[in-house]
């Protein structure tokens, strides 16, 4: 089943704010063998954001209309664009956008970015994150 | 930015140390716990199985995570990380043999940059195949 179109370019403001703490910051971390000195310091590793972008994505990625067979997914690419260091007691705002939609070869592929700030408006980073659900047409 | 390493006493090719990664079961009940990512392909055999996979796959972003500590082991300092992109190339089959799996990660400089930043191009390889393709950090040097 090819992805609903109508969704391209269609941005999910997250709901609520979500509040870094540094037990998530610590488990995360622990998860991945990262135990560099910034993490007692209160910063989270590189990727430690990616735990965030998934629950923000959900509302989109969840939506039956969308047409995506979560359980076909596997993911295809993700990137990180830094601008501050991420640290414990910050709240962060994601709004996820859909930025591409294709089918190629029985495959789906779909495209979310996501831009995250803090409390204040400053800029955090921005994620994107490319989905593959394999062999839907089967 | 960065506490330790400095732009001008590196040059293009320079290898950063390796970090070898070994994947357990246990490894990725711990990651979907930290990470909120509970898709049953990284937990569930048979689930696995059923869809078509030949066993458990490790996460990508495990991976990811992973490959970025080749960089923060390196440089140290968490803001010298600009940006870091991946696509994830072929899993990391994760078996229930109490031995798992390793992964080599590796990073080289690929690029010297203007503003004292770094391309590094990492590497990711299990058994001789690469499991990220195009993994690239821009990191800011002192």
């Amino acid at each position: 089943m090819a992805l609903n179109l109508a969704f391209l370019n269609r941005s999910y403001p997250s709901l609520e704010t979500f509040k870094v703490d540094q037990t998530k910051i610590e488990a995360f971390s622990a998860a991945i063998g990262d135990d560099n000195e910034y993490i007692k310091q209160g910063f989270a590793s590189p990727t430690f954001l990616i735990s965030i972008q998934m629950s923000a994505m959900e509302v989109a990625l969840f939506d039956p209309e969308l047409g995506l067979d979560y359980s076909k997914v596997v993911h295809g690419e993700q990137s990180f664009e830094y601008k501050k260091p991420v640290k414990a007691g910050v709240e962060l705002s994601f709004v996820s956008t859909i930025e591409d939609i294709k089918s190629k070869v029985g495959n789906d592929f779909i495209t979310i970015r996501s831009d995250v700030t803090d409390s204040l408006g400053n800029e955090v980073a921005t994620l994107k994150a490319t989905l593959i659900a394999r062999g839907t047409d089967k | 930015m960065s506490v330790g390493i400095k732009y001008s006493d590196v040059e293009v090719g320079f290898e950063l140390p390796k970090v070898i990664h070994n994947y357990q079961r246990q490894d990725l009940v711990n990651y979907a716990n930290a990470s909120g990512d509970h898709n049953k392909i990284h937990l569930d055999e048979k689930f696995a199985k059923e869809v078509g996979l030949p066993d458990i796959i490790a996460h990508g972003m495990l991976t990811m995570g992973v490959a970025s500590r080749v960089v923060t082991n390196w440089v140290k300092d968490i803001s010298a990380i600009k940006s870091f992109g991946v696509r994830f190339s072929a899993p990391v089959v994760v078996p229930n043999d109490g031995i798992g799996t390793n992964v080599e990660f590796s990073g080289r400089i690929e690029e010297k940059m203007s503003d004292k930043l770094v391309k590094i191009a990492i590497e990711a390889r299990c058994d001789g195949t690469k499991v990220l393709g195009r993994s690239l950090i821009i990191a800011q040097l002192a």
